[in-house]
């Protein structure tokens, strides 16, 4: 079972980056916006994952964003996808294409043979 | 009954539990503590102290209510310790991503083995040298330095204490200013990170992550140990309860007499440097520490008025702490600088009383010996008159040998004089010597 977790805790960790960069090419999110749709997703275990991601694409030139001021409470920052966050997306996108497509392959093959 | 406090979270207000503003307080810490490596740490710790609060908010429904420590340990779980994200920073420095890949490499031992065993590999002096000294203020009785030293010495706090009492008596409370000292150098071991450090732990996230949950765990778990106090804890804490009482009332018989005396006390130290510092720089003679009154008694009568002064401080301080620690039953709340300020009060106490003393002996002394040394010269005037008669007599018949050494005995007693005013010390041998050709005729 943790064993399961692992491996899936794993994978997310690697995705995770792809997704924050799918979501915010469809708009401008503040945190907790993404933490929603990818708690929904179950993509997200630990929430501070993300705070470290987002600063780490910001400082990549990736992403930005801008202080807004919200309905209640304090001003908060929304972030926007920027056009070298834009090529990354596309490139990240052909690669996904390309293991899902080569992963589907060697599953085919595995169950070919169990067949 | 808990106390709460109102405090602003990310711009939003909250009215929180004591306990759980301590676990909120000790998670973010731990959490800017995490990203100290990386330039901006402010921000991320802002963010995810934004995070807090939002969850909060959701957790409110427009209720105001309480923020309980179950609700905090809920969203320090939903956000992930530290060691839980920091591993996805990748734009850490080379160097660190080196310690970095060497933490994923422990990481992946301790998932083949299970219970790892964390630390006994390390030798003694590895250890040692990892720890820091901190004052414990958690299991303090006093400062927390003996605590402390235990922490760093891998031995019992109950040992340490006993050593320490007993050398207080044997050293002739020298071991008691070193602890003084000890207690004003050594720092205390406020945040998890310094606790891990006095502790000799290695400060790792993971470590570090650890004791926040552990804090949470303890505070958890505390209110229900302090219910489930067993008949013997019961029977100290009844001794204590009663100790205390006698000592309130004895501080009462006491301490108002005393904090007379600190006043008095205080002012005579005032009085005291004021008139040191003068004559250091040569305003004021000798003479004036007798207050104008130049003679020996007076001076002697006021150097053991300052030493009782001195004595009274010395004494005082700590009783009066005493009575007051007993007032306040636990924790006394006076102020590291009231306690600096008491502190130097004290050892000026300890100063005037020694020096004083000493001052005050000497002088008792020079009483006793100038007493004496008038009676003889008294004595020794009246036989001089004797022989002078003796001499006028044989004046006309004898040579003028003798008279130069009339001159001279005569100048030996006004010589004695005035270095009695000038109030050197002269040894009895001497003034003896000196007036030996005089007794002789």
């Amino acid at each position: 079972m943790s064993e399961d977790n692992n491996i899936r805790s794993q994978m997310r960790k690697g995705m995770l980056e792809y997704c924050v960069l799918l979501i915010l090419n469809r708009k401008r999110a503040y945190p907790s916006d993404i933490i929603d749709e990818l708690t929904t997703a179950s993509m997200i275990v630990v929430e501070g994952t993300l705070y470290t991601l987002l600063n780490r694409l910001r400082k990549e030139g990736k992403l930005n964003y801008e202080w807004e001021e919200s309905p209640k409470g304090p001003p908060r920052k929304y972030y926007f996808i920027t056009p070298l966050g834009r090529d990354t997306l596309s490139e990240m996108s052909r690669a996904w294409d390309e293991i899902v497509e080569n992963v589907n392959h060697f599953r085919k093959l595995n169950n070919n043979i169990l067949q | 009954m808990k106390k709460t406090l109102n405090i602003n979270l990310a711009g939003y207000p909250f009215i929180i539990d004591d306990d759980a503003y301590n676990l909120l307080k000790d998670y973010l810490d731990t959490i800017r503590y995490a990203f100290k490596t990386s330039e901006d740490t402010a921000e991320l710790a802002e963010d995810i102290e934004a995070r807090v609060a939002e969850i909060l908010i959701g957790n409110e429904n427009g209720n105001v209510r309480i923020v309980s420590v179950a609700e905090i340990s809920q969203v320090i779980e939903r956000i992930g310790k530290p060691s839980d994200f920091i591993e996805i920073d990748e734009t850490a420095t080379p160097e660190i991503e080196d310690e970095k890949v060497k933490e994923e490499e422990k990481f992946s031992e301790k998932t083949q083995h299970p219970t790892p065993p964390p630390y006994e590999s390390t030798s003694f002096f590895k250890k040692f040298s990892k720890k820091r000294l901190f004052r414990d203020p958690q299991n303090s009785m006093l400062g927390g330095v003996c605590s402390g030293l235990s922490h760093y010495l891998n031995v019992d706090v109950t040992w340490v204490r006993i050593i320490v009492v007993l050398l207080f008596f044997l050293s002739a409370s020298t071991v008691g200013i070193a602890y003084i000292i000890l207690w004003i150098v050594v720092p205390e071991a406020r945040t998890p990170y310094q606790r891990m450090q006095m502790m000799g732990e290695n400060p790792t996230m993971e470590n570090i992550g650890k004791t926040v949950t552990e804090n949470f765990q303890k505070q958890d778990v505390e209110p229900s140990q302090n219910n489930t106090k067993d008949g013997v804890m019961g029977f100290f804490s009844l001794l204590l309860s009663v100790l205390t009482k006698c000592l309130i009332i004895l501080g009462l018989l006491i301490g108002v007499p005393l904090l007379f005396a600190l006043g008095v006390g205080l002012l005579g130290c005032v009085i005291a440097s004021f008139i040191i510092g003068l004559s250091i720089f040569g305003v004021v003679t000798d003479a004036t520490y007798g207050f104008f009154d130049s003679s020996l008694e007076g001076q002697f009568t006021f150097f053991i008025l300052l030493a009782v002064i001195g004595g009274i401080i010395t004494v005082g301080i700590p009783l009066w702490l005493l009575v007051r620690m007993a007032w306040k039953k636990k924790e006394s709340n006076t102020s590291a600088a009231t306690r600096r300020a008491l502190l130097v009060v004290w050892l000026c106490g300890i100063a005037l009383l020694s020096v004083f003393t000493v001052k005050g002996v000497e002088k008792w002394k020079k009483l006793k010996m100038y007493e004496l040394t008038q009676r003889e010269t008294s004595a020794r005037e009246w036989e001089n008159s004797q022989s002078h008669e003796i001499e006028e007599v044989f004046e006309t018949e004898s040579d003028s040998e003798t008279k130069p050494e009339v001159e001279n005995s005569s100048m030996v007693i006004s010589k004695i004089e005035t270095i009695n005013k000038n109030d050197t010390l002269i040894s009895d041998s001497d003034i003896v010597n000196e007036s030996v050709p005089d007794s002789i005729h």
